[in-house]
């Protein structure tokens, strides 16, 4: 008989290396038509870091994100960085490339003040323009102070920018301040579970993820529907060194040549596997991170398991406390669960 | 030994060797940037290419056994300032994260919706279920294709509409 | 940092800005990267979990035309590299720790080619007695994996962290918590070693210059971190050694630590050519590391409404045959055991164990996926033992703005509320 089940669960996560020194640096360089060269150490494995940081660069210089380029990864032509590890990127790199642009900013508003004849600290930028604060008459247009700063001034408007996350490392008690900030992740799991065959479905999953401000909000939710999917598997099933099991034969025993050694062994979850994920995120404010920016990459893999096992209880009333949740596992659960109240 | 096809419609000739694959021969004699190599078991569809109309894992196939075939690659599709309207609709929904299943994930669409222009949910996963991702829990490459599969069926309904306007003028056309 | 009300940009989603080649496949990965003259690698991994390696034998693969070069640990340098402690060599030396390591490395002028010689490699093993359940491995009696680094990385199998060989976490008073406690649970759990397995397996491209350099295209998360090992494996100064990552197909954590980079480097630098070593997803599978398996007992006391009081948690993390990241990890799970959650009292003990399991490496979710999981089946189990609503016991005793967390560390912009709030709004929670 097919019994449903409801769970939920709640996590978090240190963002930025703990206890360890995790820096990032990042090359910044307008161009004199507008557009901006990124140049920074990171790696983007497919989460968007890249995007992110132009996003970034685009909002700071007011200037549309196609006039941004970035280049990233090469030990001998870009500045360093720690790695892609650590949900670190958007909240170190975008650090990094703020303080960069701050001082490209500075360089612009030095050749727009000279040629509009006022002072730079009155200068603001709005809309691709350098404005005085005081006197409406006064603007040009972003990549004018670009072009005058390269031109006129022979004076590109580069600069380099670093962040160095703080924290003070745990002591022998666990005492410090290990990370600069932390994110958090819930999940809220349907499941179905057959009760003759132990086999466990997840109809729909829903999934909420703190990252702060969403820089690319698609990107974010991006990295909950696949760290969804990635928690799904490790809860059902995705093991390197499965038990072999018997259909009511002995006990499950161990054997280490017992595994997987291709995709049609390891149990990767395909189209047909992957339930309604519904992935979310809300904005908590958090004042550190690069336009108020935490994190979304490690911590959407960690909820969706203790919420299928919370499911499970719900629909079948057992408790499975070791991981995966396979079929045998469950049904043998459910036997001894009725032999008792049979006894 | 001499192998003839026809790679994106453009007749290639290559020398090979009888135990190739067609993945070697993309990948090492001709370059084929698109198709992707990993498992080599025909297992998770990052070579994908289609072979005369159908989705197959070039990992798998033979070389020697697509001489005089029809060979279609991502490249066959369109490029960055022409792109097929399914490319677009893997774009727009931001359907891939880093990118590597992406080209064999269009190329299993594409065959499926050559076949079947309008698949139900279950038969676009079930089309797709050969293709494997990491990154991004199905949702969103899943959306693509239904998002092309809807503004697809809208073109259809507004020629549909369209014919039916001329149908109707021309009959009243004849009434006159 | 720069935070304001409206923005242009930020918060609005744009497709990724290499959106236009991944959908016209123009984007180049390792494995479309290819250089005049390039060599084909295949590793040769070992088929024992223990053994000693008595002798390996290239001679007939070396015979084979094509055939360049079968790298094995007498033709690199006397190196190990490892995230804390070194103890992981570029190719297996003297013996095998884990069933799929890599003993040899061939460079053949074809895949094919390589494929065939690495099969003709014959290593001789003798095979030892292993350990694979990192309790048992802590026991007394249990085969010794790491005999060299024995006292500096090693006592035994337990691999030596935090100033007692354990990591500990010591807030307030846990005895006296659970004294003060109505309810006291304590149960076991255990997690398994899922694989990252991005879709495109390990793959790098090694290729010298024209001034006695190197550089090497990998699929790597940490280009700069790498590129420190791989200068050491090929006696270069790091300025020499130039890492590039080309887009990389997905990571998950699989690839922030050495993977293929060291042996490539070093074909390269033995054949004087560019080398290609591309794993399967079969290799991948084998050689490459996977989440860490953790072992808990977890105790926690409450009192009838549900506040908490104390939590105690023992945890035995088995970090397979090398240590790589074990240390980072299960310091997370020491420091952070305890979840989102406000607990006066806690206690914790971390202990790391070496077993002949491939090694565990980061995987996304690092170090908080295994406490994650067990603490929220336990908070679950306290709920039904007090007859709550799962959603209330943790909102009861969740983060809030200004207390402390496990570390002493201020709470701010906790977002454990909203998260909560959100999934169970959007999934009609208790309807």
């Amino acid at each position: 008989m097919i019994r449903k089940g409801r769970g939920i669960a709640g996590c978090l996560y240190s963002l930025t290396v703990p206890n360890a020194p995790n820096p990032c640096t990042a090359n910044v360089l307008m161009r004199e038509d507008g557009s901006v060269n990124i140049q920074m150490g990171i790696v983007d494995i497919g989460q968007g870091a890249q995007t992110a940081m132009c996003m970034m660069a685009a909002e700071f210089f007011t200037i549309p994100v196609e006039k941004v380029r970035i280049y990233t990864a090469d030990t001998h032509a870009t500045p360093y960085d720690f790695g892609t590890l650590s949900s670190r990127l958007t909240f170190v790199g975008g650090r990094a490339l703020l303080n960069a642009c701050q001082q490209v900013m500075d360089v612009l508003k030095s050749a727009a003040a000279m040629q509009l004849h006022t002072l730079p600290e009155r200068l603001y930028c709005e809309g691709g323009f350098l404005k005085d604060k005081y006197d409406p008459a006064k603007m040009l247009p972003i990549q004018a102070a670009a072009a005058i700063s390269q031109f006129v001034c022979r004076k590109m408007p580069m600069g380099q920018g670093e962040y160095y996350p703080f924290n003070v490392p745990a002591d022998e008690n666990g005492c410090g301040e290990p990370s600069v900030s932390y994110y958090y992740h819930a999940s809220v799991a349907d499941v179905e579970v057959d009760d003759e065959t132990g086999v466990v479905t997840v109809k729909e999953i829903w999934s909420a993820v703190d990252c702060g401000k969403a820089i690319n909000p698609s990107a974010v939710v991006g990295q909950c529907d696949g760290g969804t999917l990635q928690g799904i598997g490790w809860a059902l099933g995705e093991d390197m060194y499965p038990y072999c099991t018997h259909n009511d034969g002995p006990a499950p025993e161990f054997d280490p040549d017992f595994r997987p050694r291709n995709l049609s062994d390891y149990p990767l979850p395909t189209t047909m596997d992957a339930p309604e994920i519904h992935s979310m995120f809300v904005e908590s404010h958090d004042g550190e991170g690069p336009y108020g920016a935490k994190a979304a990459g490690e911590i959407c893999a960690n909820t969706a398991a203790p919420a299928i096992v919370n499911a499970i209880h719900d629909a079948v009333g057992v408790w499975i406390t070791e991981l995966p949740a396979t079929p045998d596992k469950v049904l043998r659960a459910i036997r001894e669960k009725q032999e008792k109240e049979g006894a | 030994m001499k192998l003839t096809f026809f790679l994106n419609g453009r007749e290639v000739t290559c020398d090979i060797s009888p135990e190739m694959t067609l993945l070697t021969v993309l990948k090492e004699l001709l370059h084929v940037n698109s198709v992707k190599r990993a498992c080599l078991q025909g297992e998770c569809g990052a070579c994908t290419v289609i072979v005369d109309g159908d989705a197959m894992n070039s990992c798998l196939i033979l070389a020697a056994t697509v001489g005089g075939k029809h060979v279609e690659t991502l490249e066959s599709l369109g490029d960055s300032q022409h792109m097929h309207p399914l490319q677009k609709a893997f774009l727009d929904t931001g359907a891939f994260q880093c990118g590597f299943c992406t080209p064999g994930f269009i190329m299993s669409a594409k065959a499926l919706l050559d076949k079947n222009p309008h698949p139900t949910e279950e038969e676009i996963r079930y089309g797709l279920s050969g293709n494997l991702c990491r990154c991004t829990g199905y949702v969103k490459p899943l959306e693509a294709v239904k998002a092309y599969v809807a503004a697809q069926s809208d073109i259809k309904v507004n020629e549909d509409a369209v014919q039916a306007v001329k149908a109707a003028a021309e009959q009243m056309g004849g009434a006159h | 940092m720069y935070e304001k009300q409206d923005y242009e940009v930020i918060g609005h989603s744009r497709p990724r800005n290499d959106a236009p080649g991944q959908v016209t496949g123009t984007v180049q990965y390792v494995c479309d990267l290819h250089l005049p003259g390039m060599l084909y690698a295949k590793p040769v991994l070992s088929t024992e979990h223990h053994a000693r390696i008595l002798s390996i034998d290239a001679s007939a693969a070396l015979a084979l035309p094509g055939v360049h070069c079968v790298a094995t640990s007498a033709d690199a340098p006397d190196y190990c590299y490892g995230v804390t402690d070194h103890d992981t060599p570029c190719l297996a030396v003297n013996k095998v720790r884990y069933k799929g390591e890599m003993v040899a490395c061939v460079a053949a002028e074809s895949y094919a080619l390589a494929c065939k010689a690495a099969s003709l490699v014959k290593v001789e093993y003798e095979r030892l007695p292993a350990v694979f359940d990192p309790r048992d491995a802590l026991k007394p009696g249990a085969p010794v994996i790491h005999d060299e680094c024995q006292g500096t990385s090693y006592e035994g199998n337990l691999l030596l962290a935090g100033p007692g060989k354990t990591l500990k976490l010591r807030v307030g008073d846990v005895d006296k918590g659970f004294a003060e406690s109505d309810v006291i649970l304590e149960r076991e759990f255990c997690t398994n070693p899922q694989k990252p397995l991005p879709i495109e397996p390990f793959a790098t491209l090694a290729a010298p210059d024209d001034e006695g350099g190197l550089t090497v295209w990998s699929t790597q998360q940490c280009v700069f971190g790498i590129a420190e090992h791989v200068a050491s494996i090929v006696q270069l100064p790091m300025s020499k050694v130039r890492m590039v990552a080309p887009a990389v197909g997905g990571g998950f954590g699989e690839k922030n630590q050495v993977g293929t980079e060291p042996v490539t480097a070093l074909l390269a630098k033995l054949t004087n050519r560019p080398v290609k070593l591309e794993l399967t997803t079969e290799e991948s599978l084998m050689f490459t590391g996977t989440k860490h398996p953790m072992y808990f007992t977890y105790k926690l006391g409450a009192k009838r409404d549900g506040t908490l009081v104390a939590l105690k948690w023992d945890c035995v993390t088995g970090c397979g045959a090398y240590s790589s990241v074990a240390k980072l990890i299960s310091g997370k799970v020491a420091f952070w055991g305890a979840g989102p959650y406000l607990i006066p009292n806690q206690w914790s003990d971390v202990k790391i164990a070496c077993t002949n399991k491939q090694i565990g490496s980061a995987m996304r979710g690092f170090g908080m996926g295994q406490p994650t999981f067990a603490l929220e089946v336990l908070m679950d189990m306290l709920a039904e033992e007090l007859g709550m609503d799962p959603l209330e016991l943790r909102k009861k005793n969740m983060f809030r703005d200004g207390e402390h967390m496990s570390t002493g560390q201020a709470i701010r912009a906790s977002g454990i509320g909203l998260c909560l709030d959100k999934v169970a709004e959007a999934s009609g929670w208790g309807k």
